[in-house]
């Protein structure tokens, strides 16, 4: 039986594959029968995560996506020694929470390379012709609500997932021609570590305002996987440029 | 200046931050600052402080106490 969310043979790189959303991507992917290429910056994250998938043909990296020259690199190295990829998985992310009279350039540059930045250094080496496979691939960024709503300090964190949006609506029609898709999954809040490091902050009553604003709660990383995986499996074959909100109904009011 | 010191003069835009002055007095003292302050001490110092410990704090002074409560711990 043809199943359209069979990943069988197909290679993905997973960027924040240490944690959270990258995580939980990764082991989907390995559930769907796909080879995860796994890259973070955090060695302990990135072995557990490693250590989590089944069977063979997994590999994984340790990057700093700050150093943007180094992506390129990195991705080469892994094609040349494993083979091409079918899939990209931006996942990896920094918060940046600073009213606008703190926003000076070094309090958001660090989060626009990151979020921003290294997606495109990532793309650029996955759509090279030696490194996506011949029959061709799709790339998810995974932006964010706060690309397409705004929140009071969250100014700076919009921008860098906004232009995500603008990136992979670009890149949809570059690439097209050569069936590389390009979406975005922009989820709502999410219980990772980010956000569990976010919500520390908040007071008993900020904490509620923000899960009424989740009509289904608050999402689980797996929840935003599914729709990655949805994305990059023969069942999106025909999506590109799109934005897909995956937030619990935070974005339909 | 500590680092404490030239955050707050940012975040409440004022041109000097004394230990005796009331946060509450400041006109920039709300919950988007009480929120900033407590991201910017955990990025930068690795201080983990939520709104709810801020509530107890009324000076400058007690929120350096506060801190170096927490670094200790």
């Amino acid at each position: 039986m043809h199943n359209p969310l069979d990943m069988q043979r197909r290679r993905v790189m997973v960027t924040g594959a240490a944690s959270g959303i990258g995580r939980a991507t990764c082991l989907l992917l390995n559930q769907l029968s796909a080879r995860v290429v796994a890259v973070d910056v955090h060695a302990e994250g990135l072995a557990e995560t490693s250590r989590l998938l089944d069977g063979d043909g997994h590999t994984h990296q340790q990057l700093d996506l700050t150093q943007l020259d180094e992506i390129g690199v990195a991705v080469a190295q892994d094609v040349a020694a494993n083979g091409p990829l079918s899939g990209l998985v931006h996942a990896a992310g920094l918060p940046c929470v600073e009213p606008i009279r703190l926003l000076e350039p070094e309090a958001y540059r660090r989060a626009f390379v990151v979020n921003t930045e290294a997606a495109l250094a990532l793309a650029r080496a996955f759509q090279r012709k030696d490194t996506c496979a011949p029959e061709g691939g799709a790339i998810v960024f995974v932006s964010s609500v706060m690309a397409l709503v705004g929140s009071p300090g969250s100014a700076a964190y919009s921008m860098t997932k906004a232009a995500l949006h603008g990136l992979a609506k670009g890149l949809a029609l570059e690439l097209a021609p050569r069936k590389i898709r390009v979406n975005c999954v922009a989820p709502g809040f999410v219980n990772t570590p980010m956000f569990a490091r976010l919500a520390s902050f908040w007071d008993p009553q900020e904490r509620a305002r923000v899960d009424a604003d989740h009509p289904l709660g608050i999402g689980a990383p797996e929840d935003i996987a599914h729709a990655i995986c949805f994305l990059l499996a023969p069942a999106g074959h025909w999506i590109t440029g799109c934005i897909l909100p995956v937030d619990g109904g935070y974005t339909a009011k | 200046m500590s680092p404490l010191y030239s955050t707050l003069k940012k975040l409440l835009e004022v041109d000097s931050v004394q230990p005796e002055d009331n946060l509450r007095s400041f006109d920039n003292w709300d919950s988007l600052t009480v929120l900033s302050l407590c991201a910017n001490l955990d990025a930068n110092y690795g201080i983990s402080l939520s709104a709810q410990d801020l509530q107890n704090v009324d000076t400058v002074q007690d929120l350096e106490r506060l801190i170096a409560t927490r670094k200790a711990a």
